[in-house]
């Protein structure tokens, strides 16, 4: 640098070439640190780690699993706006939620899932693109897109509400749903194929239409969003034309022996059978559900599995009360290893059978394996004693004569586990719980049926269950001492602390 | 390189400057101050997330209104006198001659500034502690990448507020400056939706890249350590310091 011997201390050539080296820098730095930028962000260089002791940025391997394997890049358009009114707050909050996992699915794809937050409030913007995606209300909906197919997810799909635990007056979201409903989604949106499941129909098996409490409609309506062909089958001649998975909801009364053997048939050159005996009229003998789970090992035994229960109002023990037999199974009751149960397991969900029956398998047939997905409480009983009288059923524990212990509620089924090609390998899952398929239930069991179905039609990978309760961990702010130590630590203690701190050097720079 | 090596200089400067601000009473009254504002929006925070503590960590921390106008304003105001007030009272030269490389005095600098910040986030791990204390479960290894993520960014606004202080002689338009490149970083994104003549690819591409309040909400503040948040707050803080060094040299040239 040369500088001038005058007041000005530097020459015209000196100050461009500063400026200019002033600019390079700027400029290269810039670059350098766009450079790095740029390739932090690259995926082999990209370090991201869960350090949330509730490990609530971790999404399940199935579901990563699911977008790893998209045959192409999925656009996710975000459409959510401001709810005024009452559930403002409600929404605000599922609506955040939504958008992390949208970003935390994002940034896990490896470029799998583009995601697009609109702004709703850029109408013009808004419009175009929902033309562009072919859909006609947008508004607080998400849509994914993949090429020409795409799923409008409505912004009620996304959780389950309830009563808040801690303020019952008020609304809140009992069960986030996200990830199994972007996984569901992911799936049907890369569907190339649809298992057939053929329903089995005019045996008073449930209904797949009608909308009351004991029909199971919402199963239905489920099955075919998780992309599954519905096909009803009369019971009478051949099963349809590929069918993956035959369906027997319940039926009161018995098929005949054709359609018996046709079903066997199906099973024992690797079809699939997902067999629910009915839990209100137990029949057996020939062409019943139960006799053919009989034969594939399992034995359906009378008298629904009761547990004590203690009435919430009396906190007395509700014998004699039908609620005894609505079992609520939870983690320890249900298998940790099968891929069924295993996801509620982790997530400490819970599922529903109320009146189921008993299941037995003391000698599976040779070349199959049979596996308890849900049990019991060690603490239940058969309610199998039916009172001469009413010709009904107590409800309480009648000594020795009923049994005790442990049952199987629902089983799974594999057959021909010597065979080489897993193809050729039969699935059953079997149960006699009637109410644990119908609407009335479906909240909670969804996630059971469809991880089941997923299971019956090879797709394992398919099996997400939501994540556990959202409320966890939250505090009771109008019961406990919490807002009243903040308020001590945070308005008092730390900023006096502070300022004590602050007079005492004061005065010893006074002193000095 | 000139006598001390820059680890060695820097480590020098930074002590200075930390007795410098945790010496002077002011500091501990701003400071007062600042945690008041952070107890005070905490408790607000936790009513507005229903109890849930882990929420309203992540509103103190930066997905709040408290976090934002903190960083904004404190920075500015402990570095507004760290370059200027030195140049004009005589001391930057005196420092200048000193075997000192000129990055090593602004690291020093801005670290010390950054520190007085971190002091200022830890606060909450006393909120988080009574809140224990009274039974809650605290996520604590959240909390901590939470207060990480809050002193990278108080790192930025530091770097942002000492070039402010390089290139102003008065301590007070230092600040306003400060101010200025703070919220200038925080509206870039914004500005960007702005630039109609790019395609919207490239505008989500950029945003997304700039973008310092979404990065900071989707990884640090969710407990997720994501390395490219880092990167992206360690690298624009380098370049604001790389500029301040810049400027410090060309005042020593003066001198």
């Amino acid at each position: 640098m040369s500088a001038t011997s005058g007041g000005s201390g530097y020459s015209g050539r000196a100050r461009l070439s500063s400026f200019a080296q002033a600019t390079l820098l700027v400029v290269l730095s810039a670059l350098v640190a766009g450079l790095c930028i740029e390739a932090s962000r690259m995926s082999a260089l990209r370090v991201r780690v869960d350090a949330s002791s509730r490990r609530v940025n971790t999404l399940s391997d199935a579901t990563l699993d699911r977008i790893r394997q998209l045959p192409q890049t999925v656009d996710v358009d975000v459409f959510f706006r401001p709810e005024p009114g009452p559930q403002r707050a409600l929404v605000a909050d599922l609506q955040r939620r939504v958008r992390e996992l949208l970003q935390l699915a994002s940034a896990g794809s490896g470029e799998r899932l583009r995601l697009v937050e609109h702004d709703t409030s850029a109408l013009e913007a808004v419009q175009a693109r929902a033309q562009q995606l072919r859909v006609e209300d947008v508004a607080n909906k998400v849509v994914l897109s993949l090429g020409e197919r795409k799923v409008v997810l409505s912004f009620e799909e996304w959780a389950q509400f309830g009563p808040d635990p801690l303020e019952p007056r008020r609304l809140t979201i009992a069960l986030f749903k996200g990830e199994e409903l972007l996984a569901t989604s992911l799936a049907r949106l890369s569907a190339m194929e649809r298992p057939r499941v053929a329903l089995a129909a005019q045996h008073g098996e449930l209904s797949l239409e009608g909308a009351e409490p004991g029909d199971a409609s919402r199963l239905a309506a489920a099955l075919r969003d998780d992309g599954f062909e519905l096909l009803t089958w009369d019971g009478a001649g051949p099963l349809p034309e590929r069918t993956d998975v035959v369906a027997l909801l319940a039926p009161v009364q018995r098929y005949s022996a054709e359609a018996n053997a046709a079903i066997r048939a199906h099973v024992e050159r690797g079809g699939r059978l997902f067999a629910c005996a009915s839990s209100q009229i137990h029949q057996t003998g020939p062409g019943s559900v139960a006799d053919l789970l009989a034969g594939f090992g399992v034995k359906v035994l009378e008298g629904p599995v009761c547990k004590e229960v203690v009435d919430p109002v009396t906190g007395l023990l509700a014998e004699g009360d039908p609620r005894v037999a609505v079992l609520a199974l939870h983690t320890q009751m249900l298998n940790a290893q099968h891929p069924i149960s295993a996801p509620f397991v982790k997530h400490s969900r819970r599922v529903l059978f109320p009146g189921a029956l008993a299941l037995e398998h003391p000698q599976p047939p040779a070349g199959s394996a049979v596996y308890d997905l849900a049990s019991s409480p060690r603490d239940a009983w058969r309610d199998s004693l039916v009172d001469p009288r009413t010709r009904s059923r107590n409800f309480s524990y009648d000594g020795p004569h009923e049994p005790t212990g442990t049952f199987a509620l629902l089983c799974a089924i594999e057959l021909g586990t010597t065979a080489g090609d897993p193809n050729e390998r039969g699935r059953v899952i079997a149960l006699a719980c009637t109410s644990a398929l119908t609407n009335e239930t479906f909240d909670t069991n969804r996630d059971l049926w469809l991880a089941a179905f997923n299971w019956l039609a090879r797709r394992d990978f398919r099996v997400v269950v939501a994540g556990t309760d959202p409320n966890q961990g939250r505090l009771d702010l109008a019961r406990g001492p919490y807002l009243e130590r903040v308020v001590k630590v945070g308005w008092y203690a730390l900023p006096l602390a502070s300022l004590l701190i602050g007079i005492a050097i004061w005065f010893a720079r006074r002193r000095s | 390189m000139r006598g001390t090596g820059f680890i060695g200089g820097s480590w020098v400067v930074y002590r200075r400057e930390l007795a410098n601000l945790f010496l002077q009473p002011i500091a501990w009254v701003l400071l007062a101050l600042a945690l008041f504002l952070n107890g005070y929006f905490f408790k607000l925070y936790l009513v507005a997330a229903g109890g849930d503590a882990d929420l309203a960590f992540a509103y103190l921390y930066g997905s709040g209104f408290s976090w934002w106008m903190l960083t904004l304003v404190l920075p500015p105001l402990l570095t507004m006198r760290m370059i200027s007030e030195e140049a004009r009272s005589g001391l930057l030269e005196f420092l200048l001659t000193a075997p000192l490389r000129d990055g090593a005095l602004v690291l020093g600098k801005v670290l010390a500034a950054t520190s007085f910040m971190a002091v200022l986030w830890a606060g909450a791990f006393f909120l988080a502690a009574a809140l224990a204390v009274s039974g809650a479960s605290i996520d604590w290894t959240r909390l901590l990448l939470a207060w990480a993520g809050a002193v990278q960014g108080s790192l930025l606004f530091c770097s942002a507020g000492l070039l402010a202080s390089a290139l102003s002689a008065t301590p007070a338009i230092a600040a306003f400056l400060g101010m200025m490149f703070g919220a200038a970083i925080l509206l870039a994104p914004t500005l960007v939706g702005q630039l109609t003549f790019l395609s919207s690819d490239l505008q989500r591409a950029i945003h997304q890249r700039i973008d310092l309040v979404g990065q900071v909400e989707q990884s640090f503040l969710r407990g997720l350590f994501d390395s490219s948040t880092s990167v992206f707050l360690i690298a624009c803080s380098a370049v604001l310091l790389v500029l301040c060094t810049r400027r410090v040299e060309m005042q020593r040239w003066r001198a």
